[in-house]
């Protein structure tokens, strides 16, 4: 059973952020950035998630909590209603609060959201990027669900320590466990305690889509897995959760 | 001495992934080892070494994660089973040997007044918690967290295919807690039907822990007065710290007692023995498999059993593990470094004292074993009575490399 309301949280806080890679590596979505300065906030209810979606100069960064002033505020009365926007399934119709009238910087995030749907979808960015911004939503999805799946917050509290996901030569971040909420950091850790690294971004995807034997590939090196297995192998339900909550789309096709 | 070369262990896992899921799986996996360091094939094995495909050597630490304790490819038990096997191994009617190695058993195991043969202890644990049920008519059974009794769906070593109903009955206590347990009979009271414990403490990962001198008589004390079976999972360490089992060692009796690993220095053998209180809801199970009534392996427990008697075994692996273990302790300390051991010398445990994370485990142990000497960075190993002091201080002069690397590569 998934619950709506982390739902919300992995859709503002790990699959929407996505935007912000995309508007530094994706030629196409950094024009659409470039068309608007502004800041859009995204509400569930009056005490669900929220996050504000700021343009600048052709970059996008995207803020849990959205706090401050915005210039289009969008209020989805329900998690199910902001949920469907990314599912694409049920009623999604946002209460235009604020800024209705800004019809610029609504159709800007809207193609936006189109194109990092369509490259969420595959096929449609460099493997690199897909490589990248997959981990960043696998990482930030794991530390979301690690700190508010009531099956998994007592698993993630039993945990201490920096768990990294790296490419060699590549991409990395990390989820800290090392003392109350897992907090999702982009970026490596001199010696993290365990250490998963993929040889390649091809076996990271395939990992990430749940199409590579694990454990056969460390073996055959493709895969390193050291320090705290111990946390690997609990990470590693957590893992088999994202599924759960996320829909195979938008981690990668 | 160079580092060795894997490259017939690599082929051969390259081929093996295409058939086998993980390439090897379970405890085997070369994945919790270190991967690169560790060999994945083994072509022969004597005594206390075995040799990887590619021709290297090893002192064995791990003795086949505990079934070697006499030694790999040891004649006398080798000649007792190929001897019965060439009479027969499995049959249509079971062999006069089962009976002949239930009295000796009997005569051995303290308080054993039955026993039931198996393949694994997995089938003698999960053969425990059933007729603790069945005798008691209840319907939950109390396990520590961080125990490991197999990988059936209760025992929570699995994340997969496991539903929430598989474990409804199961009740969890850290080991060795006595509190804990009080806490949970009040919770379920009169509904506990077994309590299933190791010996002592023994998880992946961590240190072992030892019981204190009072745990065992008050946790009997606790059963007797809830009347709860209490189970002995002496899989692992059974036979390393006293032949008539842990459990007398430790000073206790149980109700019922899983055997295996060791009973047959390395074929497959397990038992279940209990207390003549269950004999008759035993007696009432229906409880079997194809090749639990086997009998060369039957002819090498008994062989086995006979020579551990012999040789007063459990002396002889204490002696080896304490000096292996002052040795580390002394070179670690020669370097710098400190180490915690953990666990009877017969069946030792080493980490770093400083690290949670095994870092400078996994450094240490990797690079021993591209120089022969097999240790395992997360898991207990064990001695044998094949390992001699010539073996032992080879270990420590490779150990003395490794403690160099990890304190070139950590400080500390």
């Amino acid at each position: 059973m998934i619950d709506q309301k982390i739902l919300s949280k992995i859709y503002l806080g790990a699959v929407l952020p996505t935007m912000e890679a995309l508007s530094i590596e994706d030629p196409e979505a950094s024009s659409y950035a470039a068309q608007w300065n502004g800041r859009i906030r995204i509400a569930v209810g009056f005490t669900g998630p929220r996050c504000d979606i700021a343009f600048k100069d052709s970059r996008v960064e995207v803020e849990s909590g959205g706090r401050g002033r915005s210039n289009v505020y969008l209020f989805f009365p329900t998690t199910k209603m902001l949920n469907a926007l990314f599912t694409g399934k049920g009623l999604s119709i946002p209460i235009p609060l604020k800024g209705f009238t800004r019809l610029k910087g609504l159709k800007v995030f809207s193609l936006l959201a189109k194109r990092m749907e369509k490259v969420l979808d595959g096929g449609a960015a460099p493997e690199k990027i897909m490589a990248r911004i997959t981990m960043d939503i696998m990482v930030r999805t794991l530390a979301i669900i690690a700190g508010d799946d009531p099956e998994l917050h007592p698993l993630a509290q039993k945990l201490h320590g920096k768990m990294e996901f790296r490419i060699k030569n590549g991409h990395a971040a990390y989820v800290d466990f090392t003392g109350g909420r897992p907090k999702s950091i982009v970026g490596t850790l001199e010696r993290p305690d365990c250490l998963f690294e993929f040889a390649t971004d091809d076996i990271f995807l395939k990992v990430a889509e749940d199409k590579v034997d694990v454990l056969a590939e460390a073996s055959l090196l493709n895969i390193s897995l050291k320090g705290d297995l111990h946390m690997a192998q609990v990470v590693n339900i957590f893992l088999d959760k994202i599924g759960a909550y996320l829909p195979q789309k938008e981690v990668a096709k | 001495m160079s580092d060795y070369i894997l490259k017939k262990s690599f082929e051969l896992m390259a081929r093996a992934v295409r058939v086998i899921p993980q390439g090897t799986y379970g405890h085997f996996t070369p994945a919790f080892a270190v991967p690169g360091s560790y060999p994945y094939y083994f072509s022969k094995a004597k005594g206390s070494h075995f040799w990887d495909v590619d021709g290297n050597e090893y002192i064995d630490y791990m003795c086949a994660y505990g079934p070697m304790i006499l030694g790999y490819a040891n004649d006398k038990i080798d000649d007792a089973y190929r001897k019965q096997a060439s009479l027969g191994s499995c049959c249509s009617v079971v062999s006069d040997l089962s009976v002949d190695l239930a009295e000796r058993i009997t005569r051995t195991i303290d308080g054993a007044d039955w026993v039931m043969f198996a393949k694994n202890g997995a089938d003698t644990t999960s053969m425990a918690i059933m007729l603790a049920r069945g005798y008691k008519k209840r319907t939950k059974i109390v396990l520590a967290e961080g125990g490991y009794h197999g990988t059936q769906p209760w025992s929570g070593s699995n994340s997969v295919g496991i539903n929430p109903s598989d474990r409804t009955d199961i009740v969890m206590v850290p080991w060795g807690d006595l509190n804990a347990f009080k806490e949970v009979i009040a919770i379920h009271k009169d509904q506990i039907a077994g309590a299933m414990f190791t010996p002592y403490h023994h998880p992946a990962f961590e240190d072992q822990k030892l019981p204190e001198s009072s745990f065992w008589p008050a946790m009997r004390r606790i059963c007797d007065e809830n009347d709860i079976m209490l189970i002995i999972d002496d899989v692992r360490a059974g036979w390393r710290l006293d032949l008539k089992g842990s459990a007398h060692y430790f000073g206790i009796r149980p109700d019922m007692a899983c055997f295996s690993k060791a009973m047959a220095n390395g074929y497959p053998i397990s038992m279940l023995v209990g207390t003549e209180k269950l004999r008759i809801t035993t007696s009432k199970a229906y409880l079997t498999g194809s090749f639990w009534m086997n009998t060369p392996e039957m002819a090498a427990t008994l062989v086995c059993l006979d020579e551990m008697e012999r040789i007063n075994v459990t002396k002889v692996v204490k002696e080896l593990g304490e000096a292996l273990m002052k040795g580390l302790v002394d070179l670690a300390a020669v370097h710098g470094l400190k180490v915690s051991i953990s666990g009877p010398p017969s069946i030792p445990f080493m980490k770093f004292a400083n690290e949670t994370n095994s870092l400078r485990s996994q450094l240490f142990c990797g690079e021993c074993a591209k120089r022969g000497v097999f240790f395992h960075p997360h898991h207990n190993w064990f001695l044998s009575a094949a390992h001699t002091m010539e073996d032992i201080n080879k270990s420590l002069e490779v150990a003395d490399t490794g403690f160099k690397i990890v304190k070139k590569n950590f400080g500390g």
